[in-house]
């Protein structure tokens, strides 16, 4: 059955710029409440069978996010006196699908807590950043959280520290795997408080979508089994189904238009052929995420918005975060066999803010995983201890062990907001479509990098405890490749001149746009940020939705 | 000098050893390239003397021995696929490699190439060109090859697989693994 179009000349309530975590909820929530939505997708809508488990294809060919060799070349500096290179892998990671990286994330979906929200406030300021308090708190949110955990799908049971929460989750905890075992053994033998990690994969039927057969494709893959909830199951369909919602495909958003009264007046694009057209529009919502809406925002720049729009703070694209991460690898005597089922089955959030006495802001998280996303080539490639063998006959008797004898305590860990970290216009490099390549200034902050070690070192005494006979790994800064935590790069705020939306997304320069994704966030939270950009987008559709219907975008 | 272009040491690791097809290719590869991996299939992008000298550096890679290794699992097949899609001259780069590899085997050791050396001699030759984006892109490729799935013409009858306990990509159903299973019979 085709799904509802409309032609370019017939103005619609709302252009989406987006299909993924924040802008499929933007889509489902719009339609579902009257109003009329085009959702501009520049990659292909994939449905649940068309995914694979292909390692090959899709983690060492990238095909579902994308780099230089499909068109989409991006640079990498380290400082803005640099000159920045075109990069190997993207450094700004996603996948370009209809559901966008909800399609493809491991799925772990921790709240954030009160005190994410007010952290500058009860700390104070760090010199050299933008830290800053959120113009929202918990309470705001919560509601919004419970949203998502079950209306997206998440699974999971109360934890130790949680935040106020006003309703249980609509699925129990997935199975514990054995690095999950491991970290909870380790965990209590050392005072801490394990406990079931959640994550938007179902354990049991719900909204008419089936359970996790294990398969363990999670971690870079879609889920052919509609059990992973991203927003290509949990939301787009709903969408559609109201009859006011066309997904428009392999179209790249090229420019936001505005009008002499400085509105929006909708979005120009290119079709697959490249064909340009415009689709008019009386509002448009901006869900590109945090590295493809500052870009968007930078090349519609006018006469009116000369650097940029919705810049007048100057802060789009500043303030990029990745979340910094540890990892821990340890051999065990018995089998462990990481690579079933889903990525992670228990978290330690014992550490969730550090002491400040440590001399260094900071916190996060520590849960047990595989020591290589679970899958073959990875595996052989890089699970091995850096001062092992590589080639030969000893190599290859350590393939087996490697692959199902390991398990690793990953820290995620939090990220401070600077203006030098940022997301630009690349001055010399183009992609496919000809603009500006995406180009990262991204260096860590002494802190972030001391958080780091704060975790690895942490993770090395729980893996000692967990009897592991082999110990190693390493801290893993931000702006590595692959990058998949964009964050920051239009920030939410109550001050016009530092922050580019305020708290209920709508920009501050132009009233009929509103940008809601990771770009969206504050502070960087501990680690695993889709769910908070999905309870942000809940909440921002509700008022959005409140602010149309009284006429007021 | 400049014929140590492609031996040269490496300051990033892995640098080179980048292959990438495009996406029909890859879509057609999985599809259609089940039929080179039958043994004695004709080659796409080697000649025989290439593919001889290939794999025999993917088997000290991966060697044979007491299992299969990387040349009973057709790694050579799945290398001739995925360079003969791919789109950054790949094969280019390996074939300058090979070509200067044989220059310093014909002046050390007096032979014509790689494959007609003895085990320690390839052993040796190899670990001589360890950190080289050369020697990165053999085991890249060899890894690959040996791990993926089979449809890519490597990975014969899941040998690689079978190799590290990798049982298929299946669904499975708890226990599964020893502390698991171990958990719950102590009903932690």
């Amino acid at each position: 059955m085709a799904g509802t179009t409309f032609p370019n000349s017939e103005s619609v309530d709302f252009v989406i710029i987006g299909s993924g975590a924040a802008g499929g909820v933007m889509a489902r929530e719009l339609s579902v409440a009257g109003f009329t939505v085009v959702v501009l997708e520049q990659g292909p809508h994939l449905k649940s069978g068309d995914f694979r488990h292909d390692e090959w294809a899709y983690k060492n060919q990238q095909e579902l996010t994308w780099g230089a060799i499909q068109g989409h070349p991006q640079t990498f500096r380290s400082t803005e006196d640099d000159t920045a290179e075109v990069t190997q892998r993207a450094v700004l990671s996603y996948a370009h699908n209809v559901g966008g990286s909800s399609v493809h994330f491991a799925a772990n979906y921790w709240r954030f807590r009160e005190v994410d929200f007010i952290e500058r406030s009860l700390l104070g300021p760090i010199a050299g950043t933008n830290f800053a308090d959120w113009p929202i708190t918990y309470q705001d949110l919560e509601p919004y959280y419970t949203k998502v955990d079950w209306e997206i799908g998440v699974s999971g049971i109360e934890g130790p520290s949680d935040p106020p929460r006003s309703k249980g989750y609509p699925c129990p905890p997935m199975p514990v795997k054995s690095p999950g075992v491991l970290l909870e053994r380790a965990g209590k033998k050392l005072g801490y408080q394990p406990y079931p990690a959640p994550v938007a994969i179902l354990s049991q039927p719900h909204n008419g979508r089936a359970a996790c057969m294990h398969c363990g494709f999670c971690w870079g893959f879609g889920c052919e089994a509609s059990a992973k909830s991203s927003s290509m199951v949990a939301m787009i369909p709903q969408a559609e189904a109201t009859g006011r919602c066309e997904i428009r495909t392999y179209c790249t958003a090229s420019r936001i238009e505005t009008n002499e009264a400085g509105r929006a007046t909708g979005v120009v694009y290119w079709d697959t052929d490249g064909v340009e057209h415009f689709q008019k529009s009386n509002a448009v919502v901006l869900s590109a995420n945090g590295a493809e809406s500052p870009r968007l925002l930078l090349l519609s720049e006018s006469s009116r918005f000369p650097d940029g729009l919705a810049n007048s703070s100057g802060m789009v694209g500043k303030n990029l975060m990745f979340n910094g991460w540890s990892w821990t690898v340890g051999l065990f005597e018995q089998p462990v066999n990481a690579y079933k089922s889903i990525p992670t089955t228990r978290v330690i959030h014992d550490f969730y803010s550090l002491d400040p006495s440590l001399g260094h802001y900071g916190g996060g998280g520590i849960d047990a995983r595989s020591s290589s996303g679970g899958t073959p080539i990875a595996s052989a490639s890089y699970a091995g201890p850096p001062d092992g063998p590589q080639w030969g006959e000893a190599y290859k008797q350590s393939l087996r062990e490697m692959f199902t004898h390991t398990a690793a305590f990953v820290g995620h860990t939090t990220s401070l907001p600077l203006s030098s970290n940022n997301v630009s216009l690349d001055p010399t490099v183009r992609d496919r479509w000809g603009r500006p390549a995406l180009r990262t200034t991204y260096q860590d902050h002494p802190h972030d990098i001391s958080t780091m070690q704060f975790f690895k070192d942490r993770s090395d005494e729980l893996m000692a405890a967990a009897g592991a006979s082999r110990i190693w790994g390493a801290v893993a800064g931000g702006g590595t490749p692959e990058s998949q935590h964009l964050l920051g790069t239009c920030r939410m705020g109550n001050d016009p001149g530092s922050s580019v939306v305020d708290k209920f997304h709508r920009s501050h320069d132009v009233p009929n746009l509103f940008i809601c994704d990771g770009s969206s966030l504050v502070t960087s939270g501990r680690g695993q940020p889709t769910m908070t950009i999905q309870a942000l987008a809940f909440r921002a559709a509700d008022h959005i939705a409140a602010a149309g219907r009284r006429g007021d975008v | 000098m400049k014929r140590r272009a492609f031996l040269a040491h490496s300051g990033a690791a892995i640098s080179c050893s980048w292959i990438s097809m495009s996406l029909p290719a890859i879509l057609a590869a999985s599809q259609v390239s089940c039929k080179a991996k039958e043994e004695g299939a004709a080659f796409r992008v080697f000649t025989a003397s290439e593919a001889n000298e290939f794999e025999a550096m993917a088997a000290q890679v991966i060697p044979s021995g007491d299992s299969p290794g990387a040349r009973e699992a057709g790694v050579i097949y799945f290398m001739d696929t995925v360079l003969a899609e791919d789109q950054t001259g790949g094969i280019d780069r390996l074939r300058s490699g090979l070509a200067e590899l044989q220059v310093d085997i014909r002046g050390a050791h007096g032979a014509e190439a790689f494959a007609g050396l003895g085990n320690a001699l390839q052993i040796q030759v190899l670990q001589g060109i360890e950190k080289t984006d050369f020697f990165a892109t053999i085991r890249y490729l060899t890894i690959a090859g040996m791990f993926s799935n089979p449809s890519y013409g490597g990975n014969r009858d899941q040998l690689g697989w079978k190799l590290i306990g990798f049982e298929g990509p299946r669904g499975w159903s708890p226990p599964f693994g020893f502390y698991d299973a171990d958990y719950a019979e102590k009903g932690e």
